[in-house]
């Protein structure tokens, strides 16, 4: 009888230990969430006139679960592809939404930094299950390249945006003898690597 | 008196009704929010640590427990607009961004720590635990977005915070014992443990894994060749240069 008091007491005791590993290994509260969320590959179009930048132009391509899921967001009509009309929604509602994010587009001429950078003509298309944006940005003045920094990226850290691996920076127009130059960001906080920041240099001789 | 006591369970009864049908539904017809709110704004991760700081300012004076919210929401203010500090700050744990930041344990053992202290300074210590939550609760919002920054994510998450808060504080306040400081405590007790065993296991160092093969690399995103990176800008293909009124123009 002693015995069998002493074995409940144990029980006891042992309750909310038990309760606790339970709680700690059946509740999926330990999920592990590797971050970023949206991966995005970019390609940056630099247009020279006069031997100076006068516009850039933007093409990020984003990873398949992201891109499903602006399909399911923007495909009004489920055909798998997006016609003018849905575009233009997505590229009124996308770019709206980015607007306190600066676009991800972070120009400097200098240490000036270039603001008020507006994008228009946004196109959105679908294809081998990727969407791709692309849209221009006219400089409210044009710089000079010798001194321009371009970075794309995120200031909240969800989108990880990676230059493409071929020909990341086109150039067009009256580029002399400049050539673009990617780059790892001077000073960029990477969490240890894990947010490779890039930047566009262009190097004139 | 029936109608105040009654509020709190019923915003529950109305807060898990919505959660079930939400969850029910089909994972393709959600839609964006509603699929976020289920994988995460409503995730017992999530959840957890503001039951406890619902509970705990339930044990205090009605000012502080308004107090206590205020203080939340301006965490979640200060929250989102040192999302950039917060993240560096706390980006120098090792592992951090594989574990939401540590916004889990960090809020976890705050409200558990308000849980388990005297009555005389629970009251003083949850204004300092909800502004470190509300916080967190930005941060976690923030990066786990699944748009490109739309509002609607982060203000939905929000009130699915504030919700959980105003329901449970409520709830328990409204049906308070003498002898409910005691499975505060445990309540307490739990979230303490489970934050630092959670916290302490994403820290721990891991050993060096052996020498393993070269990594194959892994296969880009089909990006569109150069040619047709740009094709709203340079349409024509005959004339790739002239780019519209508004684009980009070839001297």
């Amino acid at each position: 009888m002693w015995s069998r008091k002493t074995d409940e007491r144990c029980s006891w005791r042992q309750l909310p230990w038990k309760w606790l590993v339970a709680l700690v290994f059946l509740i999926p509260i330990g999920r592990v969430e590797a971050h970023p969320n949206i991966l995005m590959n970019y390609r940056v179009l630099l247009n020279f006139q006069n031997h100076k930048i006068d516009a850039i132009g933007e093409s990020w391509t984003f990873d398949q679960t992201f891109s499903q899921t602006l399909l399911d967001t923007f495909d009004t009509n489920h055909d798998g592809k997006f016609d003018t009309e849905e575009s233009s929604k997505m590229g009124d509602t996308v770019l709206a939404n980015l607007a306190d994010a600066d676009y991800f587009t972070y120009l400097w001429s200098g240490p000036e930094r270039v603001e008020d950078l507006v994008p228009s003509n946004f196109t959105a298309t679908l294809a081998r299950g990727v969407v791709t944006f692309a849209f221009t940005m006219v400089l409210p003045s044009p710089i000079s390249p010798a001194h321009v920094r371009l970075e794309i990226k995120d200031p909240d850290f969800v989108v990880l945006p990676e230059p493409t691996e071929q020909q990341p920076v086109l150039v067009r127009g009256d580029t002399g003898d400049c050539v673009p130059k990617v780059s790892d960001a001077p000073d960029a906080f990477d969490f240890s690597g894990a947010f490779p920041q890039d930047q566009i240099t262009v190097r004139c001789n | 008196m029936t109608v105040a006591r009654w509020s709190g369970p019923a915003l529950v009864v109305a807060g898990v009704g919505i959660l079930i049908i939400l969850i029910l539904r089909d994972p393709a017809d959600r839609g964006v929010i509603a699929g976020w709110i289920v994988s995460d704004a409503a995730a017992p991760a999530r959840l957890l640590p503001l039951i406890g700081l619902a509970a705990a300012s339930a044990l205090v004076p009605a000012s502080f427990a308004l107090a206590g919210l205020a203080v939340f929401s301006a965490g979640v203010l200060l929250g989102s607009l040192e999302l950039a500090l917060l993240l560096a700050t706390l980006g120098a744990l090792p592992g951090a961004e594989s574990h939401l930041f540590f916004t889990f344990p960090i809020s976890s053992v705050a409200a558990g720590l308000v849980l388990l202290a005297p009555s005389a300074i629970r009251q003083w210590l949850l204004p300092l635990a909800a502004l470190i939550a509300g916080a967190v609760l930005a941060v976690a919002t923030k990066i786990t977005d699944p748009t490109l920054h739309d509002p609607a994510i982060f203000v939905t998450g929000v009130v699915v915070a504030v919700w959980t808060l105003v329901a449970v504080g409520l709830t328990v306040r409204g049906f308070r014992r003498p002898w409910f400081s005691i499975p505060a405590r445990i309540l307490g007790s739990w979230l303490v443990a489970i934050g630092v065993l959670f916290g302490g296991a994403a820290l721990l160092a891991r050993p060096p894994l052996p020498e393993l093969p070269p990594a194959q690399p892994t296969e880009a995103l089909p990006v569109p060749p150069p040619e047709d990176a740009f094709p709203d800008l340079a349409p024509p293909r005959r004339d790739p240069l002239d780019l519209g009124a508004d684009g980009l123009r070839e001297p």
